[in-house]
């Protein structure tokens, strides 16, 4: 993760980060869940006092941009929703085709299985999921 | 490490002074051999020999030398090399620095007046086929340190007063003779003979010297320990000096 | 005397004959930061370091550092141990080996540390073996440093670090006084090199003439600092603004010129009631702040 950081500018250094922190959220090349770097790392990296650092991430945390976890570092803040789903749908997916297999092998066309699949679903009795 | 440093900045003088003092030694008693006795004097006792060549006036001068260029060095001669600031800057006192150097410096000039003290009796026989009583040469040993102790000590203050490397070089030099000077124009053989520094660490004081140059009384005691009070008094004032420096 | 600063001084001063070199100089530094110290040459900023470490006593006033007593050799010693001090000359002892300096000064302190010293004997590529007499200038620096930063005091004293190092290891510098503050050591070094303090510190004190003329941070610095050039038609009047809020004062002509240091707009308007026919603002650099002190008639 690179930033670039002014020293002549006359805006602060810290908040130079935020902006180019909360731009790399807004334009995808961070996303929710991703790591950033530890304060002494970025710190380091940057060639900026420790205490830049520790205020770009503090403020971006009381915005809810950042989230702190302790012992971990800072992460961008949100859930990686396309993550979760995709594994329950890919889960739910590979399921489906063992079953339409089956149903095939054993004979039945598609418009068939199409047909018992609708009618499972429409006449479903309310069951007790198990 | 600060024994270390201590003996780093005085190895030279040092290891040059022990191999000067012992190529002498061992070259006079080798000599002694072809040398001695002298053929003017041919009934010159071996002690009355020794006397002239390792205890004598010119001796003693040069072990003086010596000792003023042991108490040479400290943090103004660290000033002009310029690690004083770092010296300065390690958690030590400055006290502690100031005791090193005089531990370092006197046990030095010790191993110095110890040399032909031990070199003599014990290499004598081999050498010069001529015995010498240790306690003798162990004597004129003590009477060398008691006066080595006060140079040694105006070297120590005169480093403490002044900057750069020569400027304290050539005061303590100078002392010896300003001393002198001083003694002679107060007419001082003749109403204080102890406070001749050469005379004193030569036996003079010892009434009974007589042609042997053996000595016969008990040390000087009183004026050696009034010399080792003047000593520490100076070591004293260098110690004040240097604590309250402005570096 | 408040506990938690690093540095403080109370109304120090150090006279040498005739000439004031450190004035009642009321200095704080923090800990937990990194602190520039800017001043022209005989402002008084070595003065004041030798002050703080012992070096020198003071004519009087005192100080404290890390909250021992600077004026008692007992204290100052106490809070040597804990400070790691590169001094400008950057001279050590001539007749040892770099491999001799390091064993020699490891020896005096309890924070020494052994992975940091090989990382920077490596960084640095310092030859061991050979006497600090046969290192050039640059090689004696980086010895000088790594003989500091090689520990983990409580806080690190450097004068004039980067003197003599090329732009590599001046960033190799840099990098390590970053590093050393984020493992809590509080830095305080004197610079010239305005961009270096303008990357890497947090606050700046700048002496002139032995006073304390600038006390500020650098975000305070960037944000709230604004040069005012204020026109009036006619003579300005005399406008009594607050001594805190301004950094100076300059009249030319009926042309006033102030570095604000905060309550900008406030200024803004009350120049405008006192007759202002024109307000421009503009923020200032360091170096601006810098050179706007530094010629601050006294």
């Amino acid at each position: 993760m690179n930033f670039r950081i002014n020293t002549t500018s006359t805006q602060p250094l810290y908040l130079q980060l935020t902006q180019q922190i909360r731009h790399a959220i807004d334009t995808g090349v961070l996303q929710p869940g991703d790591g950033l770097p530890g304060i002494r790392t970025l710190a380091e990296q940057l060639v900026v006092s420790p205490n830049t650092v520790v205020k770009a991430y503090s403020e971006l945390e009381h915005e809810g941009v950042l989230e702190m976890r302790h012992g971990s570092g800072a992460f961008v803040a949100g859930r990686k929703p396309s993550k979760v789903k995709s594994d329950r749908v890919r889960q739910a997916q590979e399921r489906m085709r063992a079953v339409v297999d089956r149903l095939q092998d054993d004979g039945f066309s598609e418009e068939e299985i199409q047909r018992l699949f609708e009618a499972e679903l429409f006449f479903r009795a309310p069951t007790p999921r198990r | 490490m600060l024994w270390y440093k201590a003996w780093r900045e005085s190895r030279s003088r040092f290891l040059i002074a022990v191999a000067a003092v012992s190529v002498f030694s061992v070259g006079v008693l080798l000599g002694a051999r072809t040398n001695f006795p002298p053929p003017q004097a041919p009934l010159l006792p071996y002690s009355a020999f020794v006397w002239g060549e390792f205890y004598g006036n010119g001796r003693a001068v040069g072990f003086s030398v010596i000792a003023l260029l042991l108490g040479l060095g400290g943090l103004q001669r660290e000033r002009a090399s310029g690690s004083a600031p770092f010296t300065l800057a390690l958690p030590i006192t400055r006290g502690r620095l100031v005791v090193t150097r005089v531990a370092v410096g006197l046990l030095q000039l010790i191993v110095i007046a110890l040399l032909p003290a031990l070199i003599v009796p014990a290499l004598s026989p081999l050498l010069a086929r001529h015995a010498y009583p240790w306690s003798q040469s162990l004597q004129y040993a003590a009477l060398f340190m008691s006066w080595g102790i006060v140079w040694f000590a105006i070297a120590f203050l005169w480093s403490a007063l002044f900057r750069g490397e020569f400027t304290a070089a050539v005061a303590a030099i100078l002392t010896p003779f300003g001393y002198l000077v001083l003694y002679g124009a107060s007419r001082g053989d003749q109403r204080f003979p102890g406070a001749n520094p050469f005379t004193m660490m030569s036996g003079g004081l010892d009434r009974h010297l007589g042609g042997r140059m053996l000595l016969t009384e008990p040390l000087p005691w009183t004026a050696m320990s009034v010399l080792v009070v003047i000593a520490a008094a100076l070591l004293f004032g260098a110690w004040r000096m240097t604590v309250r420096q402005n570096f | 005397m408040n506990d938690s600063w690093i540095i403080e001084t109370d109304a120090l001063t150090k006279r040498y004959g005739a000439v004031e070199a450190v004035s009642t100089l009321d200095l704080r530094v923090g800990a937990g930061r990194i602190t520039g110290f800017l001043g022209r040459n005989g402002a008084g900023k070595s003065s004041t370091i030798k002050m703080l470490l012992g070096m020198s006593h003071p004519t009087s006033g005192t100080g404290r550092v890390l909250g021992h007593r600077i004026d008692d050799a007992r204290a100052n010693r106490e809070a040597r141990r804990h400070v790691a001090y590169v001094a400008e000359d950057k001279q050590t002892y001539a007749y040892m080996t770099v491999r001799q300096m390091i064993a020699f000064t490891r020896s005096f302190y309890d924070d020494w540390r052994p992975d940091v010293e090989a990382r920077l004997l490596r960084q640095y590529e310092l030859p061991i073996h050979r006497k600090v007499k046969a290192l050039s200038k640059g090689m004696r620096t980086k010895l000088a440093l790594l003989l500091a930063l090689a520990r983990r005091p409580r806080l690190l004293i450097l004068d004039e670090p980067s003197e003599g190092l090329d732009p590599v290891s001046i960033e190799q510098l840099l990098q390590s006084l970053v590093a050393a503050a984020a493992d809590e050591t509080a830095v305080f070094f004197s610079s010239h090199q305005i961009a270096e303090v303008e990357r890497i510190a947090d606050h700046v004190c700048m002496l002139d003439r032995g006073r304390l003329v600038l006390d500020a941070s650098l975000d305070a610095i960037r944000q709230d600092f604004r040069l005012l050039e204020i026109g009036f038609a006619h003579e300005p009047p005399r406008v009594d603004w607050p001594a805190t809020d301004v950094g100076s004062i300059r009249t030319t002509g009926r042309q006033v010129r102030i570095l604000a240091k905060c309550n900008v707009d406030a200024m803004i308007e009350r120049a405008y009631g006192a007759g202002a026919v024109s307000v421009e603002t503009s923020a200032v650099s360091l170096r601006e702040v810098f050179l706007d002190q530094a010629t601050e008639q006294a």
